[in-house]
C-alpha cells in the first residue's frame, strides 16, 4: 500500500479524533461508512485519463455504453499533457486536402523499418488502416484544430499531425479537450482513485477492478471490460533497473512522474504476455529546468564534449541516440553541445533557454566559452580544433570517436555557444502485449477476457524507435478499439 | 460545543506554531482583515481541509476561464497551463506562503502571488 496515502489516513483519523475529542466515535464511523460507496458496476472501466483513457470513454460512451475513467492523480497526469501533441498519419481528411501523396503500405513500411522489423506487424497494420480515420475523428468529434501539415517526420512525407496548442503544448490542449468531450457526455471520471488489484472470475476472466479511493477500497465491476490505459513506467526506477540495468535507471525523466508500471503491475498477476521491456524513447533534458535542446542536437552543426571536455559520440546520431547512451558514456550523464553561429536556428534555441531560465554560455571566443562553462578549456579547444581540423581534411571519421556528418561545417563563426544537457527517459514501450482488438494477451497468445491495453500501457507495436506521433496515435487508434470491442461484448450479454 | 471550541484552540496553536512571525500576510488572514469569518470558506464544522475551487470561483473570476483571461499578460498564464485547471490551494495556501508549483519543474521567475 501507498505510505503517503496509509500516512495522509492516519493524519485524517487523528484530526477527526481531536475535533471530536474521542477516538473512533460512533458518528465519525457512520459518517465514513456513508461516504464509502457500495460495489459501483459499470460496462467499460478505464484506468488512466491520458489520451488513450478519455478516447476510450468518448468512444464507449458513443457507442452507447456506460464508461468511467479512474484517475489516480488530481487531474490528467500522464505523459500526453507534456507532448507537442503530434499524431502520425497518413490518409487523413488534411493529407488529402494538402494534395500529400501517401498510402497505408508506405506507412506500414516505414514503421516496420524504423522498429528494425521488431513490432508487432499486426498491431503496425491494424495502426495504419485506423489511424486516417481516427485523425479524422479528432477533429469531427472532440474539435481537435491541427497545425498545417510539415514535411515531418522521418521519412518528411507530411504526416505530422501536431495539435494547435495555443499558449500551450498540442498534447495539453488535446487534454483539455478530451475532457471537455467528457463533461458533455456526462461521462464520470473519478479521480485520486487508484485501481490496484484486477477482480477475476473462476474462469480467470477479468470482472472489474479494486481501487484505493480517499475513502478507501472500492470494487469497479466491468460488464464488459477494463480497458489499461496507464501509461508505461519510465517514472519507476525500480522497473527501470530491473528491466532495462541501471544506466538506463539513471537517465532524467522527461515526461510524467506518474508513469509507475501499473500497466505491468495490474497484470502480471493474471499472466499477461509482458513484451518490449528493455526497450525506451530518449531524448536530452535539462531537468532543473525542463528545458528541452534536441533541436540544437539535430541542428547537424558542432560538436558534444562531457564535462571533461572531450568529444564523447558521434555527432551525427539522432538526438535518441545520443540521449540514450550518455549515461553509459559518462557517469554524470551530462554533456554539452557546443556551435557556432554557422547554425543560423541558433537564436532560437538561446530564446528558448533564456525564457525558461536555463543556463547557457555564450562567447566570442572557444577559450571564453570553456571558461564561462567551467569546462577544462585546453580540453575543449583542443576538440574544437580537432574537429574544425578534420572538417578541412575530410577525416572526420579518424576522429575518437568517429564524426559521420555527411555534410559537415566547421565552428568558426563566433560567438560560440554551449548548451548543457543530460539523457533523458520520455516513455516506455513495454507492456502486456495485445491483439488488433486491444485485447491482452496471455504467454500462450490467447486473449484475456474482459482485459484490454491502449496507448504506452499496452506492448507490441514499439520497438527501437518509433515515428514521432506514433505514441498519441496509438493511444487514439487503440483506446477506440478497446472501447468498440467492449460495446460488441456488452451487446452480446444482452442478447443472450 | 465544548469539544469543537477545544478542537479550534488545538488547531489554532498548531497553525501559530508551524507559522512563526509574518502569520498575518498569508492568504487567510487577508481575507479576515476583509471581514470574511472562517467558516465562510471551510464548510466542515472544525476547518481542517482546504476550500475547493468552486467556492474560491465564487469571489475570483467566476470561472477558470475568466481567471486566465485576467492573467493572460503573464507568461506563463498560472491559470492556462498543460497541467490543467489545478485547485486553488495548490498554489494559494490559506496558512501558509504562497507556493508557484510550476516551478516544481520550472524555475520561471517574476512570478509574485497574490
Amino acid at each position: 500500500m501507498d505510505p503517503e496515502i496509509t500516512r495522509r489516513g492516519m493524519m485524517k483519523a487523528l484530526v477527526v479524533a481531536a475535533a471530536t475529542g474521542t477516538v473512533g466515535s460512533a458518528a465519525t464511523a457512520a459518517e465514513a461508512a456513508q461516504r464509502v460507496p457500495a460495489t459501483q458496476v459499470y460496462d467499460a472501466i478505464i484506468l488512466g485519463a491520458g489520451t488513450a483513457g478519455l478516447v476510450a470513454a468518448v468512444e464507449a460512451y458513443d457507442q452507447g455504453i456506460k464508461p468511467v475513467v479512474l484517475e489516480k492523480m488530481d487531474l490528467p497526469s500522464g505523459n500526453t499533457i507534456y507532448a507537442l501533441g503530434s499524431l502520425n498519419a497518413c490518409c487523413t481528411r488534411m493529407q488529402k486536402q494538402a494534395g500529400i501523396a501517401d498510402s497505408k503500405d508506405e506507412l506500414f513500411a516505414d514503421m516496420m523499418k524504423i522498429s528494425a522489423g521488431q513490432a508487432d506487424p499486426t498491431l503496425t497494420r491494424t495502426y495504419v488502416e485506423h489511424i486516417g480515420d481516427d485523425v479524422d475523428w479528432l477533429q469531427d468529434t472532440i474539435g481537435v484544430t491541427f497545425l498545417k501539415l510539415q514535411k515531418l517526420p522521418y521519412p518528411r512525407l507530411g504526416r505530422i499531425h501536431r495539435v494547435d496548442g495555443g499558449s500551450i503544448t498540442g498534447g495539453g490542449k488535446l487534454i483539455r479537450l478530451l475532457l471537455a468531450a467528457c463533461k458533455k457526455r456526462n461521462i464520470p471520471i473519478l479521480y485520486n482513485t487508484k485501481a490496484v488489484e484486477l477482480i477475476t472470475d473462476k474462469k480467470m476472466a477479468v470482472t472489474g477492478v479494486r481501487a484505493l479511493t480517499e475513502d478507501g477500497l472500492v470494487e469497479f465491476m466491468a460488464r464488459g471490460g477494463v480497458i489499461i490505459a496507464t501509461g508505461g513506467f519510465s517514472a519507476n526506477r525500480e522497473m527501470l533497473c530491473s528491466y532495462m540495468g541501471g544506466a538506463t535507471s539513471r537517465l532524467a525523466l522527461r515526461g510524467s512522474p506518474y508513469l509507475t508500471g501499473e500497466n505491468i503491475s495490474l497484470t502480471k498477476p493474471v499472466f499477461a504476455k509482458l513484451v518490449h521491456l528493455d526497450q525506451f524513447h530518449a531524448g536530452p533534458i535539462v531537468s532543473a529546468t525542463h528545458a528541452n535542446p534536441a533541436d540544437a542536437l539535430n541542428s547537424g552543426y558542432g560538436i558534444i564534449v562531457d564535462v571533461r571536455g572531450k568529444r564523447i559520440i558521434d555527432e551525427a546520431n539522432t538526438y535518441v541516440a545520443k540521449a540514450r547512451a550518455l549515461p553509459s558514456l559518462t557517469p554524470e550523464n551530462m554533456a554539452y553541445q557546443l556551435v557556432d553561429s554557422s547554425w543560423t536556428a541558433v537564436r532560437k534555441m538561446v530564446d528558448k533557454f533564456t525564457h525558461l531560465n536555463t543556463r547557457f554560455y555564450q562567447d566570442d571566443t572557444v577559450e571564453g566559452l570553456a571558461k564561462k562553462a567551467g569546462l577544462p578549456v585546453e580540453a575543449v579547444v583542443a576538440s574544437v580544433k580537432g574537429y574544425n581540423d578534420a572538417v578541412k581534411s575530410g577525416r572526420l571519421k579518424d576522429l575518437n570517436p568517429p564524426c559521420t556528418y555527411k555534410n559537415p561545417f566547421a565552428m568558426d563563426k563566433s560567438p560560440f555557444y554551449a548548451f548543457p544537457f543530460e539523457g533523458g527517459i520520455t516513455a516506455t514501450f513495454g507492456g502486456p502485449k495485445i491483439n488488433a482488438n486491444a485485447q491482452v494477451v496471455t504467454w500462450e497468445d490467447r486473449p484475456i477476457k474482459g482485459l484490454y491495453a491502449a496507448g504506452n500501457a499496452a506492448g507490441g507495436l514499439f520497438f527501437s524507435d518509433y515515428i514521432g506521433g506514433s505514441q498519441l496515435g496509438a493511444a487514439t487508434v487503440f483506446g477506440r478499439i478497446a472501447s468498440r470491442h467492449i460495446a460488441k461484448v456488452c451487446k452480446k450479454n444482452k442478447k443472450v | 460545543m465544548k469539544k469543537n471550541l477545544l478542537a479550534f484552540l488545538l488547531l489554532a496553536a498548531v497553525f501559530v506554531f508551524a507559522t512563526s512571525a509574518v502569520a498575518d500576510s498569508y492568504l487567510a488572514d487577508r481575507h479576515v482583515q476583509r471581514g470574511l469569518k472562517c467558516a465562510q470558506c471551510h464548510t466542515e464544522k472544525v476547518p481542517s481541509k482546504a476550500p475547493k475551487m468552486d467556492m474560491c470561483l465564487k469571489c475570483h473570476g467566476g470561472s477558470y476561464e475568466e481567471l486566465a483571461k485576467a492573467t493572460a499578460s503573464k507568461n506563463p498564464n498560472p491559470h492556462y497551463t498543460h497541467i490543467g485547471d489545478k485547485e486553488c490551494a495548490v498554489c494559494h495556501k490559506g496558512h501558509k506562503a504562497f507556493e508557484f508549483i510550476c516551478n516544481d519543474c520550472h524555475q520561471f521567475r517574476g512570478q509574485k502571488t497574490p
